[in-house]
This record gives structure tokens, C-alpha cells and sequence, in this order.
């Protein structure tokens, strides 16, 4: 088909100031695909991030919370009876709750998940600088990297946390100890702070000062053996009354607005690449319209209809690709200028789909011109037919 | 005449358009043929077929009966694709209108039948450019079209219509769109190469004062043969339909030269 590239190429470059025009549109459109992709990424991982890093392979809830994590209750004495079930490894309390760091603070006022973890149990984070918990009831931290990031705390440095309890805002002083990689919860980053330091600093009714083996909403189970992970689902729930256990993915899935946010971002971004399909389209089959009579003219002299096909169709796999490569640059470029806070994320596997989908719906939508080129009749170039 | 030297034939075609109370004959029972060497007028006046006999003799369109033979192949004997091929290989086509790929050089636009037909060469390319150069086009091979005056891509269209030593040129009303003097010149110029190259050129056109250029002229009348003559013959007939005489009808239908003779 080097007939068929040659006539793309030559028509694509002689008309190069049309082409890069609508390649920009192409550009745009892949723009607005990226980011909402990205958008989906970062509003996921914000609500998912912790719980997906998890150093746990089961998540353990009270069975009349439906899996809401709000709702759940698991005690002691259920963590214990956890703890004694043959292929469990460990067993870690997780209670969820959220606070403000004050603008008092060397950085802006910043809204967290308190996240109360038992010191050296599943659900607590690893630490890439400072130490991990080791007292259950110490006025110590850990931060998310993106709390650091927001409010420049360092490792050693002592900040305020101020949490609504028995009507009023009250404020903790808590030091950081260490410094975890990103781990959001709940669209917000995260301070981890001991289980019984969480019990007493969570927001509440009636200031407590905490108890000593608190409840908290789920419990993080690490197995023996990672790849039993359905074996032991059904294990737990057997022996233990009144729990259910899912893998991470299900907790995740279940995190409030999880789903119905993640739907959203799906439908927009199917709508996004329908209107992409049918801008490509419609330009596509405007300029076919504008080229019929020459068209027709290429088949009178003998232009095979494949070598008349395949010109449009590389002509439109070059102008998507074109305009794939703008958008994807601009939408990189700008993912280097948002500021932390913003839930954006370009994540490899996700943005490598986007561009796939951008990259099919192009000649998906070229496919209509390239039919009505086919159908042209080289009497046309007679003045007949048509 | 030896039948040898019969590049194309049309035999006994017509075409009908509609069907029942509707129908419509375009062309009807037309035969003759042109030889190796000669250019033929094909004349009429609006509506008396010409296009629509040029497009089968391109095999463009199919007729409803009768036959359309070039260097001895019978068009419609062949499949739509190998039609195709054998019109990029066999046949030089010259339109009114819309005759070059519009993002293509006038070099370009001669070399894409080189290219369509594999015989895109450094060789090719240089026999390209010496015909442009005849063609008094020697400066502009490398404008686009849009660069070009009408008789400059009417000459671009023609260089194309022969670089790939085609058996028959067809040019539909080529000086449709040119002022008198480059109208000439259109048409003397390709005179001249299917002369000079021994091709059959068949050229429709309205415009009378063209066919001085043509050995032969075929006058089409509502569909049908009205008369072969000569460009030396008296042609006050072709303006003035009405006082054309006949052919008889057991003239018609017979070989070209029969025709003519007959006519003459």
C-alpha cells in the first residue's frame, strides 16, 4: 500500500494548518479524557489508598454493618477470638475517624483522617523517614506524606489536631514520629495515631479519656499464607460470630460514595469518548463530503477502492495520534504544575487505557467517511451519477 | 482497414434509463470505432449522450446492450476491480472540471498513475517530467493545482491522461472552463501527442470551432448516431440538427469505417 501512504501522507501534510487545527480539537478531547481518568484515579486512590495498602490480606466488620465501616464495631474480645483462629498471622484494630490540622501549624489549616492503629499490628503504615507507633498511648503520630507535604511538618516537629467533642472544638497536640508514603482515606490524607490515643481523641458526644482495649470500627487480619485469602474469608466467619470478612478490594468497593463516584467518572468518561467518536466523525465525513468529486475522479482513472480506504484510514490514525500525543503532553505538563491537594492522578495503567480508547474511537469514527468514500461513484467525475 | 488497428469499438450499445412508462434511452444501437493514431470528436448538442456514451467507453458505466471493446478486451466482460485496474493501465482520462488530486504537484499529479500502476521508477519520473516540459509546463511541475491557470491543469490532466502509454484518451469537454486561445491550445496539444504517440483520443465537446483539431467527427442526436464526418466536411449540419441528412439504417451499426465511407 505505498500508494495509499503516499496520498495520506502528501494530503495530510499539504493541508497541515486543517489537520493540526482539528488535531488540537483531537487534543482537547484527549484532554478531557485524561483528566477525568485521572480524576477517577485520584478520587479512587483518596478513598481507597490506605485501605489497598494495607499490610493485611482480610478486613474483618461487624456483620450488621453491611459493610460500613462507620457502622462497624469490632471489640477486644472479637480480635482476640480472631487472633487465636489457626492460619491467622496477626490481627490489627482500625478505627476511623477525621480531624483538622489548625493553620497554627507551619503550613495551611488541613483536613485529615484520624486513623487509630494498634503500634506494630496490621493497619499500621510503614514509615519511609522518622520511626513507626510503639506506645498504645502516647500523644504520637504518624503523617501521610501529603500532610507533610500541605503543612511542612517534619519528623519531631509537634502539631494540633482539633476535633469536635461534647459541642465545642478541642485541641491535641500530638508529635510526629514518622513520616508515611501516601495513604488517603476518605479523600483526605492521614495522621495515625495509636488505637487508644484515637479512642480518646476521636470526635465524640462526651470527652472520654479513652479505655484501654477500645473498640474500633474494623480489624486488619494478615494470614499465614496470602494465598488462602478465600479459604480464610470463610473460616473467620465461620468461627467468629457476628463478623463478616472481605478482601481488600471489597472493603475498598465498600468505603462510602466508593462505587456511585467511581460510576459517575465512568459514565463521564464514556460520554466524553462518545462525543470524541462523533466530532472525529463528523469531521471526517465533512471533509469526505468536500472531497467527492476528486474522489470520484482517483476511482475513474483506476484508484483501487482499498488503496482510496486505506489513505483515509491512515490520514485519520495520524491526525488521532497527533492530537493523542498534544493532549497527553499538555494534560503531563499540567499534571507537573497541580498543587498536591488537587485528587488527580496520572497513573500509568489508567492513562494508557484513556489513550487506547482515544486511540480506537478515532478510526471507529473515521470509519463512517472512509464507508461513504467507498460508495463514491467515479461517474461522479463525469458529471453523472452520484 | 486492418482490424489490428482498432484501438476501441463501441458496438450496438445503447442504454436505457427508468423502466416501463418511465424508461429513457439515452443512447440507442451506436457503433463505431477509432484507431491507433486518430482523435475523434464526440459531438452533440446537450443532452444527446455524449457523456453518457464516454463513460461507457471508459467503462465507467454498463450498457444495457451492445459492447464496448478496447485493443480487442470487452469492458463489461470483466469484474468491477479488474475494470479498475485495466483503466489505470489502459485508458487516459481528461475532465471538464476537478481533474487533479488537489494536494498533489502538477509532477505529482503525472506520477500517480506511475505510482498506481507500479511503474514508479527514477526512469519514469524523468519521462514525467520531459512530457510536462512539452507540455510547456516545464516551470510550474512543481505548483499545486490551486497555483495553476485552467489550461495549465487541463495540460497537467493531459500529461497524465498519457504518461502511462495508455491504448485510448478520453477528455470530457477538456475546454469546458478555458478561454478561446488556451482552449486551442488545449486541444491542439493533445492532437498533437495522440498523434505523435499512437493513441486513440476520443474528446466530447460542445464547442464546434474545437474539432478542426480531430480527424473524425461523431455526431450524437438524441441518443443515437446522426453522422460521422470529417472536420473538412461541411459541418453546418452539426450546429443545425435539422438540417443534418440521416444515416440509413442499414449503415448503422456496421464497422466505423463502413460508416464513414458511407457518410463521405
Amino acid at each position: 500500500m505505498p500508494t495509499a501512504i503516499y496520498l495520506a501522507l502528501k494530503e495530510t501534510w499539504r493541508n497541515k494548518g486543517r489537520f493540526l487545527l482539528f488535531s488540537l480539537v483531537i487534543a482537547l478531547i484527549t484532554l478531557l479524557i485524561l483528566f477525568i481518568a485521572a480524576l477517577g484515579e485520584g478520587l479512587g486512590a483518596g478513598n481507597r489508598e490506605y485501605i489497598e495498602k494495607l499490610n493485611a490480606e482480610l478486613v474483618v466488620y461487624q456483620d450488621t454493618a453491611d459493610l460500613s465501616i462507620a457502622s462497624s464495631r469490632i471489640g477486644c474480645e472479637t480480635r482476640n477470638a480472631l487472633r487465636g483462629i489457626n492460619g491467622v498471622q496477626d490481627v490489627g484494630a482500625i478505627g476511623f475517624s477525621s480531624a483538622t490540622i489548625p493553620d497554627d501549624n507551619p503550613g495551611q489549616e488541613l483536613d485529615v483522617s484520624l486513623i487509630g492503629v494498634e503500634p506494630g499490628k496490621p493497619g499500621e503504615p510503614p514509615v519511609v523517614s522518622g520511626q513507626g507507633l510503639e506506645r498504645r498511648n502516647a500523644n504520637e503520630a504518624l503523617i501521610d506524606r501529603m500532610v507533610a507535604e500541605v503543612t511542612g511538618l517534619r519528623v519531631g516537629d509537634r502539631f494540633n489536631v482539633r476535633v469536635p467533642q461534647g459541642g465545642e472544638e478541642k485541641l491535641f497536640l500530638l508529635k510526629v514520629l514518622g513520616v508515611t508514603d501516601s495513604q488517603m482515606y476518605g479523600i483526605r490524607p492521614s495522621i495515625f495515631v495509636p488505637i487508644v490515643k484515637w479512642d480518646e481523641l476521636r470526635p465524640q458526644a462526651t470527652p472520654s479519656r479513652g479505655t484501654e482495649d477500645p473498640a474500633c470500627n474494623v480489624a486488619a487480619v494478615k494470614l499465614q499464607d496470602p494465598e488462602q485469602i478465600e479459604v480464610m474469608r470463610q473460616s473467620l466467619t465461620a468461627q467468629v460470630r457476628n463478623i463478616d470478612a472481605v478482601d481488600l478490594q471489597t472493603a475498598y468497593e465498600n468505603t462510602p460514595g466508593y462505587s456511585a463516584q467511581q460510576q459517575t467518572l465512568s459514565t463521564q468518561n464514556g460520554f466524553a469518548l462518545l462525543i470524541g467518536l462523533l466530532v472525529i466523525g463528523g469531521f471526517f465525513q465533512i471533509q469526505t463530503l468536500q472531497k467527492v468529486p476528486q474522489i470520484g475522479m482517483l476511482k475513474a482513472i483506476g484508484t483501487p477502492n482499498s488503496v482510496i480506504a486505506v489513505a483515509s484510514l491512515i490520514q485519520i490514525v495520524i491526525i488521532n495520534a497527533l492530537g493523542v500525543l498534544f493532549g497527553g503532553l499538555v494534560s503531563y505538563g499540567l499534571s507537573l504544575i497541580f498543587p498536591p491537594g488537587i485528587p488527580l492522578v496520572f497513573e500509568g495503567s489508567a492513562i494508557i487505557q484513556a489513550l487506547g480508547s482515544i486511540m480506537v474511537i478515532g478510526p471507529l469514527g473515521g470509519l463512517v467517511s472512509i464507508r461513504l468514500s467507498l460508495r463514491v461513484e467515479p461517474l461522479i467525475a463525469l458529471g453523472l451519477g452520484g | 482497414m486492418a482490424a489490428s488497428n482498432v484501438a476501441t469499438e463501441a458496438r450496438s450499445v445503447s442504454k436505457l434509463y427508468g423502466s416501463g412508462a418511465n424508461q429513457v434511452k439515452a443512447i440507442d444501437d451506436v457503433s463505431f470505432s477509432v484507431e491507433k493514431g486518430e482523435f475523434v470528436a464526440l459531438v452533440g448538442p446537450s443532452g444527446s449522450g455524449k457523456t453518457t456514451m464516454l463513460a461507457m467507453l471508459a467503462g465507467l458505466l454498463q450498457p444495457s446492450s451492445g459492447s464496448v471493446l478496447i485493443d480487442g478486451e470487452d469492458l463489461m466482460g470483466m469484474g468491477e476491480a479488474r475494470r479498475a485496474a485495466f483503466r489505470r493501465r489502459r485508458i487516459g482520462f481528461t475532465f471538464q472540471a476537478n481533474n487533479l488530486v488537489s494536494y498533489l504537484t502538477a509532477l505529482e499529479n503525472v506520477e500517480l498513475m506511475l505510482r498506481l500502476t507500479g511503474q514508479y521508477s527514477r526512469e519514469s519520473k524523468t519521462r514525467a517530467e520531459k512530457l510536462l516540459e512539452m507540455l510547456g509546463l516545464g516551470e510550474r511541475m512543481h505548483a499545486l493545482p490551486r497555483e495553476l491557470s485552467g489550461g495549465q491543469q487541463q495540460r497537467v490532466a493531459i500529461a497524465r491522461s498519457l504518461i502511462n502509454n495508455p491504448a485510448v484518451v478520453l477528455a470530457d469537454e477538456p475546454t469546458a472552463s478555458l478561454d478561446t486561445e488556451r482552449a486551442f491550445q488545449v486541444v491542439e496539444t493533445m492532437a498533437h501527442l495522440v498523434h505523435e504517440q499512437g493513441r486513440a483520443g476520443i474528446m466530447v465537446t460542445h464547442d464546434l470551432r474545437m474539432v478542426e483539431y480531430t480527424d473524425r467527427i461523431v455526431h450524437l442526436l438524441d441518443g443515437r448516431l446522426e453522422q460521422i464526418v470529417t472536420p473538412d466536411d461541411d459541418l453546418s449540419c452539426l450546429a443545425d440538427p435539422a438540417s443534418c441528412q440521416m444515416i440509413p439504417d442499414d449503415v448503422l451499426g456496421a464497422d466505423s469505417a463502413e460508416v464513414a465511407a458511407a457518410i463521405s
